[in-house]
């Protein structure tokens, strides 16, 4: 299964699997065996339905083969020349070994289709109770993109958070936040936009009623830039004003703060309640979340509203290392905050580390991502926690929520519901396309981790997701994030105060569902672009 | 739109993270182990002085050499307020800029510069290699966080 083993010698290889680890891959990693579709010299094959050869048979074959050194293994790229057949074979045999609802996959002939839609046909077809499609994640992307490094937090910006409130025309885009003055480009710090602010025109095309492609990509090309240097005017309407402005703005190399704000509010009767609105769970994070936790600590807060309506997630491990701060030690010794489950022909071996499965346990340790490593983290202790969560708050992210609910913390969560994403991947590369496609499902202590529709307030109407105690609350623009006049915050508060008898404010409707097939589909008619313009263009 | 309490809050949340860069490298100072301390007996902890178009080339050069070539994007002020240096992979975003994989698993690379006699040496530190960066101006950094001429 040498073929397996370069296959998989990509990002993950790097970054997750010692080399020990490759070569216990490459011993786990078959599928069905025997039969099935056999590659030949002309690429041709033969296919038995419900047969699978090992995927490491088909790997590194490839219709059109890279030359050349592969940067993350510092060798020859194992590709040889094969056939867009053989790829899909490849995918055919790997999706039937590590998918996590391979199953449920109807299978396809591979001669009849494409590479890129064979890989769309190797996916589940079911859907969640609420009838959006049970697997929303399934991505390719360039092998040589998705193997790009940057420093932490770093990427191609004007260090503006643009929201998309309303994605067909009439659209609604506004300024969620912005990255610390220190932060941004002279441009960007000379336009004074401010949250709540509304783009009306992107260089010059409507925002709001354009409904060509010409201009959406002009738009998308305006608002998330792909190149230090591009300059792009912007009309926005700050709040209150009745008159537009325009401002010019210039794309940078930005390094996001992923803890922007960290406060102390007035909580329910005259209580200290510490705010942190914590927006990306990147390295850097780890320090600045330390650094806030013992600040709150010092100021002897009683309660916690963790803000994550704009996190997307990112390290687990800097996930369970926050909800240990916040729940303390007697609470999560030695529990599990998300364990790892693999599609059932795994239930006890992690099928690409070949490793046993184990859980994460909530880390009471930093984990070295940006602190020394081994330094005891400190503690708030709460029993409970107010969480403030939108449609971006997604995957590690939603596992702080499931994680603390599993070890007997009360969240309580007010805003939208959240992405629906209790899933990861181990993405891999196979003839310079790196797949995502869903391998094993997060699940707290409880074994509970089926949140596909997302975590939403109890009021959400309509109703959507797992249901948890709170309230329903739009954005609230008008007012910067940590104020305590600002709409969600306020209502966290309001909830903290007597959540027996919490009273929400009106629920809003249309924001319950942030997942739902229509709002996906219209984003992307909205963004359609490369894969890579895809990446950038709601990037904030 | 209520000015309070935002401004003073990123600005202590600024001053935090200053305060956090200068805990962290006391305690790297200290010598505790894991972005482990300088390994030469001259070795100090330091920062770019002065980058320009050719040191960040340098910089840039040494990070993915280390890395097996990987290209590499950083900040135009790298290193120039701390001694370390965090490099993983970019995380691509989906078509709302929700990160790709929000699980990631993975652990990022770190990088020390340091200063070794008169030359500006970056150590890479989970393989221990170390690389000159011979177009760059680096200055020690003091256990406080100053950095020193």
């Amino acid at each position: 299964m040498s073929g397996g083993a370069r296959s998989r010698s990509g990002r993950i290889a790097q970054w997750v699997l010692p080399l020990a680890a490759l070569a216990a891959l490459c011993g786990c990693g078959g599928g069905g065996g025997g039969g099935g579709a056999t590659p030949g010299s002309s690429g041709t094959s033969t296919w038995t339905p419900g047969v699978f050869l090992p995927s490491a048979h088909f790997a590194a074959l490839c219709a059109a083969p890279r030359s050349g050194t592969d940067p993350t293994s510092g060798k020859a790229y194992p590709d040889r020349q094969g056939t867009t057949l053989n790829e899909n074979d490849w995918l055919r045999s790997w999706t039937h070994e590590l998918y996590l609802w391979y199953d449920e996959v109807q299978d396809v002939n591979p001669a009849s289709y494409t590479t890129p839609n064979y890989f769309q046909a190797m996916k589940t077809t079911e859907t969640t109770s609420s009838g959006a499609p049970k697997d929303r994640f399934h991505f390719t992307y360039p092998t040589s993109v998705w193997e790009s490094l940057s420093e932490a937090g770093v990427e191609v910006g004007y260090g503006v958070q643009f929201e998309i409130i309303q994605a067909t025309p009439p659209r609604s885009v506004k300024v969620a936040y912005l990255q610390p003055q220190a932060n941004l480009p002279a441009q960007t710090l000379a336009s004074n936009l401010v949250r709540g602010d509304t783009v009306l025109q992107v260089d010059g095309v409507d925002v709001v009623n354009a409904s060509d492609q010409t201009s959406v990509n002009s738009i998308n090309a305006g608002l998330q830039p792909s190149t230090a240097g591009e300059s792009h005017t912007l009309e926005v309407l700050d709040p209150g004003a009745s008159t537009p402005r325009t401002v010019q703005l210039q794309a940078a190399n930005i390094t996001s703060i992923p803890v922007l704000v960290e406060t102390t509010v007035t909580g329910p009767g005259g209580s200290t309640v510490g705010y942190i609105l914590y927006n990306d769970q990147i390295a850097t994070a780890e320090s600045e979340l330390i650094s806030a936790i013992d600040d709150l600590k010092s100021k002897s807060v009683t309660d916690l509203v963790l803000d994550l309506r704009y996190d997307g997630g990112g390290y687990l491990d800097v996930a369970s290392e926050l909800a240990y701060m916040i729940a303390g030690p007697n609470q999560t010794a030695g529990e599990t905050f998300e364990l790892q489950q693999f599609n059932n022909q795994y239930p006890t071996t992690n099928p690409v580390t070949g490793q046993p499965i184990s859980p994460t346990l909530f880390h009471d340790t930093t984990q070295g991502f940006s602190a020394t490593a081994g330094q005891a983290l400190p503690t708030l202790n709460l029993m409970r926690v107010a969480v403030i969560t939108g449609r971006d708050t997604c995957s590690a992210s939603e596992s702080i929520i499931n994680g603390l609910q599993g070890v007997g913390v009360t969240v309580y969560q007010i805003g939208a519901a959240t992405c629906g994403k209790p899933y990861g991947f181990y993405p891999q590369d196979n003839c310079g396309t790196t797949y995502f496609s869903i391998q094993f499902q997060g699940v707290n202590a409880k074994g509970f981790g089926s949140y596909g529709d997302g975590f939403s307030p109890a009021n959400t109407t309509p109703a959507a997701g797992v249901p948890v105690p709170g309230c329903s609350v739009a954005d609230d623009f008008s007012h910067a994030l940590g104020d305590p006049n600002e709409g969600r915050l306020a209502a966290a508060l309001a909830y903290l105060a007597n959540p027996q008898a919490a009273t929400c404010p009106s629920p809003p409707t249309g924001i319950a569902a942030p997942a739902t097939v229509s709002q996906r589909q219209l984003l992307q008619r909205i963004f359609a672009r490369s894969p890579l313009r895809q990446i950038r263009i709601l990037r904030r | 739109m209520s000015p309070a309490p935002t401004p003073q809050t990123r600005l202590r949340q600024h001053r935090r993270s200053r305060a956090g860069a200068a805990a962290l490298l006391a305690l790297t100072l200290a010598g505790l182990p894991a972005f482990a301390a300088p390994s030469h007996a001259t070795d100090a902890p330091a920062v770019i002085v002065r980058p320009t178009a050719a040191s960040r080339a340098d910089l840039a050069r040494a990070v993915s050499r280390a890395l097996r070539g990987a290209p590499v994007r950083l900040a135009d002020d790298a290193l120039t307020h701390d001694s370390l240096l965090i490099v993983g992979p970019t995380p691509p975003r989906d078509a709302r800029g929700l990160p790709l994989n929000g699980r990631e698993l993975g652990r990022p690379q770190h990088f020390r510069l340091l200063r070794r006699g008169s030359h500006c040496t970056l150590l890479h530190i989970e393989t221990g290699r170390s690389q000159v960066l011979r177009h760059t101006a680096c200055r020690v950094l003091s256990s406080r966080g100053n950095a020193l001429k």
